[in-house]
Formats: C-alpha cells, structure tokens, sequence
C-alpha cells in the first residue's frame, strides 16, 4: 500500500513534469509575442525589451522552464512596475494580465468545479446504477430496451446542446428557474444548490448513459457466474440475488470508472462551464488561452494533470478496497 | 428398501435447439443411500444435477417429468411443478448441492463464513449470534479452523473451499445433498479426504447422497447403486460391486477399460540410452516473490525417453514444466538443453531454436485462439517462422491435423466447434508443427473424459515414435503417468522426493509416493466389495 502509493507518487511527479515542459514548448513555439500583449500597441523596442526581461522571455526557453520549476518549489518574487509582490511555494506563476498569483487565481476557481463535480456525480450515478439495474431485472424485454434508447439517446447529445435545452426548457419556457448565477456554498447553500442544478443535470445526463451500460452488463455477467448459480441453490429470492450480489460485481467497475470521470470534470468542464457562465477552472482555461496568459494556462494544465492522477489513485485504492482480492 | 425421500420419474431435460440433454432418468432414494451417476461430458449426468434442484428455471432449457420430494409430516412435492416459492423453502434445508468448481461456486465478495451464515438464515430466521454459532460448528465439523470464517474464497485452498461449499450446505441439514463432480478440480489425496467427509456426513444425518462423476473409480469407492449415462439415456443400472465387478452393456464395460489402471500391465519399449542427455537441470530454482515455487532441482531428461512428473497442485510441477521450455527464468541454478545453458539463448538465437521447445496445456478451450480456425492456429507457428505461403500453411497444418486423427474440415472450425478432446488434438498438432525435440505436456488429458483420455494417451504414444520425441509428462493422476512414462518424478513442495522407473511406481521408496498412490480410488477394491 505504501510502496503503491510511493511509487505512484513518483510516477506523477514525472507526468506532471513532462505535462509542463509540453506545455511550455507548445506556447513557445506559437505565434504571438506575449510581451507585445502586455505591452500593447505603439510599443517602443526598448520598452518591449524592458517588458520581455521584466516577463523573462528574453531568457532561453529551458532557462524560462527551470524559473518555473524552481519557482513552483521555492517561491518566486515578481515586480510589478512599482511594487514587488512575493509569490510563495507552491506558485505556479504570477498573471501579469489579471494582476494575481497564478495559485491563488486558481484556488479561487476550484471550488466551482468540485462543486460541479460531486453534485453532477451524485446525479449521474444514481440515475446510471438505477436505469443499469431497471435494464438489467429483466433483460431483453420491452423495459429493457426502451431504457437502452432513451439513455443512448440522452448519452449521445453534446452537453452544450443538452444545457441549451435545459436552460431553453428550464428558464425560457416553463420559468421556473432563474438563470444560474453561481452562489458559493459558504454564502448561500440554497441558493448554491438551485443555480447548480442545471449544469449538473447536463452533465449527469450526458454521463450517465455509460453507468447505465456498465452497471447493466456487470449485473448480467454476474448473474451467469458459479456463485449466484450457488445462491439460488440455497433459495435465496431472485430480487435479493440481483440487487444484492449482482449489483456487488459490477460495484468495482462503476466505482473505478465513476473516480476517474469525476476526476475528468473536476479538472474543468469546459463546455458546461462556458455555457451556464460558471466561473470555474474550465472557463477560466478558454480565457487564458485565447489572451496568450502562459503562466495561468501552464497553471491550468498542471493542476488538471495532477488532479486526474489523484482521481486515478483514488480509482485504483477503491478497486483494492471493493474486491477483496485485489492487493496493491 | 425403506421409503424414499426422492424419487424421479422419466425426468427429460431439453436444452433449447431443441437438444435433448436427458431423455427419461428414474431413480428412488432412500435416506442414507448414495447413488452414482456416471458419465461423460455430454451424458447429461449434470443436466440431471441441476434439474433435481430446479436449477433450469428461469433459463430457456426445458424440464419435463417428475422429481418428487416426500417429507415426513407434508404431502410429497414435485419439485417441477412446485411454484417458485415452494422451490426455495426447499433449496438449502431439503436439497442441497455441492458443485464442481469450488473456486467459483463461492461468492468472491464475501467472507466464507458470512455466505454460510446468510444461507442459515434465510432457511431458519435464525438471530446473527446463532448462525454465527452454527457457522463455526460446521466449519469445524468440515476440518476447517472457525476463525478462518472471516477469510475470503481465494484465500483458501481447493479442498479448503470444497469443504467450505459442504459446510454451508451441512449447516441446514439437508436430506439430500446432490455433488456433481465435487472432487473433480481435486487432487488425489484431497479428493480422498473429500469422499471421505461425504460419507461420513451421510453416516452423521443420514442424508442422502446423489454424486455425480465422470470418474467411476470415485462413485464407486461410496455409491450403492450406480446409473451409467449416455447420450442422456441410463444404459446400465445396479448395485455397484455388480456394476464394476460384471457389467453387461457394452458401454459400461468400455468405460471401464478405458479408467487407467495401476496395475495395467505396461507396454514393451526399449529404455533409451541413459548417457545421452537431452535436458538437465541443476539446482534450478524459481521464486515467485516470496514463495518459492522450485527449491532446487536436478533433474535429467534422456533423448527418446517420456518422463513423468506427478505431485499435487502447488508442487512446482507445471513451473518445472514452463522452466524447461524456456517459459519460466530461473531465479538460479541452469537449465541445459543439448548441453547449452537455456538462458544463454539471446535474440537470433533464441527465435531460431525456440521450436525445439514446445509445451501442450491442459485447457485446450483456452489455448486455442477462440476467434481462429483451427487451421490457422495450428499454422501460427510456422507462418511466424515466416518463408512459407498460405498454401504451403495450409498443407502443413492440415497434414499434422491428419496425423492426430482430426480430418481437414476441422481446419475450418472454430474452437468451440469442437470437442475437448479434438481440440486436444488440435493443440498437440500446433506444438508438433514444429518439429520439436523436446514437448512438454503440462495435464495435457486432465480436462478430458476417461475414454477420451485413454485416445489421447494412445495418440501420444504414437506419435513419440514417429516425431523421434522427448516428453515430459506432467499429470496428477499417477496411472496416467505411469501408462505413458519410462521414468516419473514425484514432486512435493517445490522439490524431487524421488524419481523411479514406471515399472517400480507401485513399488516406491519414498511414504510420499506411497501417500499419493493410496490416495487413488480403486475399482478392484469396490468391486471386492
């Protein structure tokens, strides 16, 4: 378990590292100048070189990394024209564009996402399991593939499309929501829950399609294998056999597959996110690409890179805790 | 005959095609009795296991005729008409069965003695302290410490979860206990003790017992009377010294001739010369983590001769198979191959004379490419050694399915197209295309029927000569091994406890040796008795 652990551990410090160092290239080598960004336009060359060395890109690309890196361990000071503002460990930068700290730009964001995250988890498991279990009492039959159409149906729309229509359904024609305005849970837990209610619906609905499947098919192969046939041997009643200890046999998969997909939208949803106007890591990421804000993107991708290593370490330690004979 | 606690009358089982898997069984038992249901795999003795239980319902098989449970104080119940509910009060505290694959006969999620417990209490309402108690009780009374009521299936051993599976159904106190192939996945030895605890079991609560085997050897040393299978028709039915001592039907009779014999009388075959080594081992030793699987073997495998390798699950025997063939690396000691260390053989090398090593495997359903034609599967090895067209293949592999008894047809099927023992054939064909010198046959006839057995063995025999081949036979059934070897190896914990002619296998040296052959079930004995 420790060894696991470590040598996990060790493992995501060298994807993160690799994740970076992509990510730096990648903007190195795209066009636009940063430096001409923030400097804006009837920008003079000493002043654009006064920008550059105050940005440090007129440093060699592998010089700007290693800052980073160092700077991501040890803290790093930035001046801002007049003032010197000292980021400490772990900074991932300073936003010369939105005048903050990269981590703490993003600290302020990641609540939104793991908001959206656990509650549009909650939604779609209940209503994957659920529908899975429903499909898988009696397959085959008329209940069975109806439950399949409807869910491949929901499954298959883009979740940009399936939040116009709840926004459309929700707000528009029936009114009896106001359009989401995001209300963090500290001020307001009502009020947090009613606005979120219709992005986590759109992702749950989207996402539940897969939990349907997983849970119906883990269901049904259980059912065929040697121990329910002992159960039934020794009387037990079919409902108690499937909800019981059918349902046990697919539990492992969902559970591994559920950590990663929460995983996934905890590192932005960026559809969702843009069209309900949710202020999260998603969004955010749009709008640091498109104004060329290195540091926030570089930001952005680690610690959705990091966050999806923990979600699958988590996936992995459940799937060890679930089936007992698993070890790691 | 006292009264009967079941009797089944012309009970059919069609699976749906329609195939008719049991076209009319009628039995009586009494309590206490042990009946034997003998047959091969198509007989339709399992679909009759299963049918005394009502275990078809919900399935697309059919079940026609009666099964009919008398019970002292209640009107007798024909258990395929019963209603569902009427079937599950009696599953478990009237019939219960035990089944062939222990492993997978237990839930993989729960504490064995929790499945145990659960199945009390649904039949008795009893409270969780009380079945916690009766749990224990019938753990103990199956040998197995109470305390490892807290482990799960896989922490246990075969017989171990044979006897848990026997626990549960003890603890209701069944009146009939159905076993189909209970000892089967078995060693011998455990398989002894396993026999042993039913009957004791029977004696204790005076159960009834319905087991069912393909291995006469095992119904006969405990059944009463016997019912031979085929096709899904009883051929031959009696008391079983008569059965086994003088059967009348031709099938019976076969069947018999075909379970190998210890004291068979063995073949005439010049020993190969025992200077001219083809394979030697020396302190070869293979770790698993920690567990030590081999614990330093010498061993030596002369040119032209079939070496027998015996021991229980867990000896180390298929590792010591896989270690000769280069598919397992030693943790130290050497494996020589014409006097070359095996693990010296590198890149160019090892692909150019890879095929002088070839192994056959007991499963032959999972050894063989579901997805392929046989043809094909049996080809890959040479079309991997590349320089040959489709046609050549082809030709290639169709002339080895040929030499093994199978035709050219059986080149366009598929696996499961065939029966256990073609695909056997099959796969010995793949591992002869090669021309190898050395082939290593890990259980190659355990999964297989005694007669289909007995063909295959026979195939073996002569294919040796005409391949030139060494062999190394790696079986837990030591008649087996002794009808095809020139010298067996009997392994124990990962090491040789002796090694011997086939000729002084029933004469060994070593108790452990002894052990395992008292362990075999005899048919002269029953017949005796």
């Amino acid at each position: 378990m420790i060894r696991f652990l470590l040598r996990r551990l060790l493992g995501a410090a060298a994807v993160l590292l690799a994740l970076a160092a992509l990510t730096y290239l990648l903007f190195y080598a795209m066009p636009g100048d940063p430096a001409q960004l923030a400097c804006g336009k009837g920008c003079t060359a000493p002043q654009l070189a006064q920008v550059r060395h105050a940005l440090g890109t007129d440093q060699p690309v592998v010089r700007q990394f290693w800052t980073f890196l160092t700077t991501l361990v040890a803290g790093h000071s930035f001046s801002t024209g007049p003032s010197t503002v000292w980021c400490s460990a772990p900074c991932l930068g300073y936003s010369y564009q939105s005048d903050e700290a990269v981590t703490q730009m993003l600290l302020d964001r990641l609540p939104v996402d793991v908001s959206l995250a656990l509650g549009a988890a909650a939604l779609w498991l209940l209503l994957g399991v659920g529908t899975g279990l429903y499909a898988a009492l009696k397959p085959g039959r008329w209940r069975d593939r109806i439950t399949n159409t409807v869910i491949l149906t929901l499954g298959s729309t883009p979740v940009f499309v399936m939040a116009l229509l709840l926004l459309m359904g929700a707000c528009v024609w029936l009114q009896i929501l106001p359009f989401p305005n995001y209300v963090p849970i500290t001020e307001d837990p009502a009020q947090w829950a009613q606005n979120l209610l219709l992005p986590w619906l759109a992702i749950a609905l989207v996402s539940a399609a897969g939990y349907t499947r997983l849970t119906r098919a883990g269901v049904l192969e259980t059912l065929n294998q040697d121990h329910i046939r002992t159960l039934r041997a020794y009387g037990y009643p079919e409902r108690r056999i499937v909800l019981r200890h059918a349902v046990r046999g697919a539990l492992p998969t969902v559970v591994t597959v559920a950590a990663m997909d929460i995983g996934l939208v905890l590192a932005g949803a960026v559809f969702t996110e843009t069209m309900f106007g949710l202020p999260g890591l998603g969004k955010l990421a749009v709008e640091s690409a498109s104004t060329v804000d290195l540091p926030v993107v570089c930001g952005i991708t680690l610690l959705a890179g990091a966050l999806i290593v923990v979600a699958n370490t988590v996936a992995d330690l459940l799937h060890a805790a679930l089936d007992p004979r698993v070890r790691i | 005959m006292t009264h009967p606690v079941l009797q089944v009358e012309d009970l059919r089982v069609t699976h749906p095609g329609p195939v008719t898997a049991l076209d009319g069984l009628s039995f009586e038992l009494a309590a206490g009795q042990v009946l034997g249901l003998v047959g091969e795999s198509g007989s339709g003795k399992s679909a009759a296991a299963l049918a005394l239980l009502g275990l078809h319902r919900g399935t697309r098989t059919r079940v026609e005729g009666g099964v009919l449970l008398h019970r002292d104080d209640r009107p007798v119940l024909d258990l395929n008409r019963a209603s569902d509910a009427e079937l599950r009060t009696v599953r478990g505290p009237e019939l219960a069965m035990v089944f062939q694959e222990p492993l997978t006969s237990l839930d993989p999620y729960r504490r064995v003695g929790a499945q145990i417990a659960t199945a009390y209490r649904l039949h008795t309402g009893a409270s969780r302290a009380d079945a916690k108690r009766r749990t224990a009780e019938v753990l103990d009374r199956v040998g197995i410490d109470p305390g490892r009521a807290r482990d799960y299936r896989h922490q246990f051993s075969g017989g171990m979860r044979q006897r848990v599976l026997i626990a549960m159904a003890l603890a209701l106190r069944p009146r009939v206990l159905v076993a189909d192939e209970p000892t089967t996945a078995l060693d011998v030895t455990v398989q002894a003790q396993i026999l042993r605890l039913l009957d004791e079991l029977r004696e204790e609560t005076g159960m009834a017992l319905v087991l069912v085997s393909h291995d006469v050897g095992v119904v006969g040393g405990l059944a009463d009377e016997v019912v031979v299978l085929r096709g899904g028709r009883a051929v031959e039915r009696g008391a079983t010294a008569r059965l086994l001592g003088r059967p009348e039907h031709p099938y019976t009779k076969a069947l018999l001739h075909a379970v190998p014999r210890l004291d068979a009388p063995l073949p005439e075959r010049a020993a190969p010369p025992a200077d001219d080594v083809l394979v030697e081992t020396a302190g070869l030793r293979v770790d698993f983590g920690s567990v030590r699987a081999l614990g330093g073997v010498d061993l030596t495998v002369r040119r032209g001769e079939t070496l027998g390798v015996v021991g229980e699950s867990g000896s180390g025997k298929s590792t010591l198979g896989r270690a000769l063939v280069r598919l397992q690396d030693p943790t130290s000691g050497t494996v020589r191959f014409e006097g070359l260390d095996l693990a010296s053989w590198r890149g160019r090398e090892l692909r150019r004379r890879r095929h002088e090593l070839q192994m056959v495997f007991q499963d032959p359903t999972s050894s063989l490419n579901p997805r392929r034609l046989i043809g094909a599967s049996v080809a890959e090895p040479l079309r991997v050694q590349g320089g040959r067209d489709e046609a050549e293949l082809r030709a290639e592999a169709v002339g080895l399915l040929e030499r093994v008894g199978l035709t050219a047809a059986h080149a366009d099927r598929y696996p499961h197209q065939l029966s256990g023992g073609q695909r056997q054939r099959a796969a010995i064909a793949r591992a002869l295309i090669l021309r190898p010198k050395l082939v290593v046959c890990d259980e190659p006839v355990s999964a297989l029927d005694v007669t289909t057995q007995a063909q295959v063995v026979s195939l073996l025999r002569e294919l040796r000569e005409e391949f030139e081949l060494t062999l190394v036979f790696i079986a837990h059934d030591l008649a087996v091994v002794r009808s095809v070897s020139d010298r067996v190896a009997v392994m124990r914990k990962g090491e040789i406890v002796e090694t011997l002619a086939a000729a002084d296998l029933t004469r060994p040296q070593h108790e452990y040796t002894r052990a395992l052959l008292d362990a075999v079930p005899r048919l002269d004995a029953v017949a005796a008795r």
